[in-house]
């Protein structure tokens, strides 16, 4: 996903290195084995629950797509990104916390803001 | 010394022969020639860049799906702990592997030949895994499906090169290509922690179905790769006319297995080695 930015532009602007997206992919795919640990586990989310928090990424690849593309619709993905993060699941945030006591809104604005630092860094 | 020669016959081909030893004549693509990928209609263009997505889609849409439902999965086969990473890593580690074999073999023999290939172990691999009786078993078979994965994500590379020559359309082709590969490793979990609760078969069960359902296009693939199209050209018009000296360049070329081996398959290492600004770029 936020390699996809790097791989689609022009390869003579961004300048790669197959080291860093080795640490990147690494990254991404830990995800996928994080999640199911905290959402799970420390939250109590159900497993489809647990599959529905990887939206976040989708609306990450979603935006990466236009920053490549360099398509008008990178405003439209930003909005919906910070929408995701910050917006949308407030009210199940709410609940969450009241129930387990826990930040979970500030959790995915935190993997957010490292898939963005990794998309920033490229 | 260049000799333009037209083909006799009805046939539209036409082909410019170099002259060589021998006087072999070689076939290459005219100018506007509509055999050239590059002059296809957009519509088609665009339909093939479809079909790469959707076979790249699959083999990513397997990758992350152990992630939703990993401890049904180590419930079913008595496994817990740091060994139910192994679906997803090994996984991932045929990804490794599979581009050394399938790149080089797709510059070979064409990336039709290839593409339909690897979709068939995919599928056969992918019917296999829910018959598996143990860990171990499941694990390899994960592993076997992700060399064969890997192929889609390598080849389509390679398709949208054939198919572009304008770097901005081809840039454009690549970040659809490369957003549907992030989409489908995430879609996997959503789909996989949802019908995890009705067994460890189901999720591999949905991914034969999309794989199923995308076997349907696929089977459209045309071939892209310049050299394999020229090769067919220069076999019809053999056929055509018995006798003629007509080649492409693709078989001047030596063949056999040794050659496979020792040039086709080494090739990326070699340049890796050899190339310094493929090891620069490389590291």
């Amino acid at each position: 996903m936020f390699i996809v930015s790097v791989y689609a532009s022009d390869s003579n602007r961004y300048h790669i290195n197959t080291l860093s997206l080795a640490f990147v992919y690494a990254i991404y795919y830990m995800f996928f084995q994080a999640f199911p640990i905290i959402y799970v586990d420390i939250y109590g989310f159900t497993m489809g629950q647990e599959g529905l928090a990887f939206n976040s990424s989708m609306c990450l690849s979603h935006s990466s797509f236009s920053i490549s593309t360099n398509t008008l619709q990178s405003v439209l993905a930003l909005f919906l990104l910070s929408s995701c993060g910050c917006g949308s699941t407030n009210t199940t945030t709410m609940l969450w916390q009241e129930e387990h006591g826990g930040p979970l809104r500030k959790n995915i604005v935190v993997f957010l803001w490292l898939a963005l630092q990794h998309l920033c860094s490229l | 010394m260049q000799v333009d020669l037209e083909y006799e016959d009805n046939d539209t081909y036409s082909f410019t022969s170099l002259e060589l030893a021998d006087t072999k004549n070689l076939v290459t693509f005219q100018h506007e020639d509509t055999g050239n990928p590059h002059n296809w209609s957009h519509r088609y263009r665009a339909f093939v860049v479809f079909i790469g997505i959707l076979t790249t889609l699959n083999s990513v849409l397997g990758s992350s799906l152990p992630s939703g439902y990993g401890n049904v999965i180590g419930e079913h086969f008595g496994v817990t702990g740091a060994a139910l990473v192994l679906p997803i890593s090994l996984w991932l580690c045929g990804y490794i592997v599979g581009p050394l074999v399938f790149g080089p073999l797709s510059e070979r023999y064409g990336r039709q030949l290839v593409m339909w290939g690897s979709s068939a172990g995919f599928t056969v691999f992918n019917i296999a895994i829910n018959f598996s009786p143990n860990f171990v078993s499941f694990v390899i078979f994960r592993l076997i499906m992700g060399v064969f994965g890997s192929s889609a994500i390598s080849v389509t590379g390679g398709i949208f090169a054939d198919l572009y020559d304008e770097p901005i359309p081809r840039g454009r082709a690549m970040a659809v290509f490369m957003t549907a590969t992030g989409y489908g490793a995430i879609l996997a979990p959503v789909a996989t922690g949802y019908l995890g609760t009705y067994g460890w078969r189901w999720p591999t069960w949905f991914q034969l179905i999309v794989c199923g359902a995308s076997w349907i296009p696929l089977v459209f693939l045309p071939e892209t790769y310049a050299p394999t199209i020229l090769l067919r050209r220069a076999r019809k018009i053999r056929k055509d006319a018995p006798g003629s000296n007509i080649m492409a360049p693709i078989e001047l070329e030596k063949s056999g297995l040794r050659e496979l081996v020792v040039v086709v398959l080494a090739r990326p290492m070699r340049m890796l080695f050899t190339e310094w600004i493929v090891l620069f770029s490389c590291l």
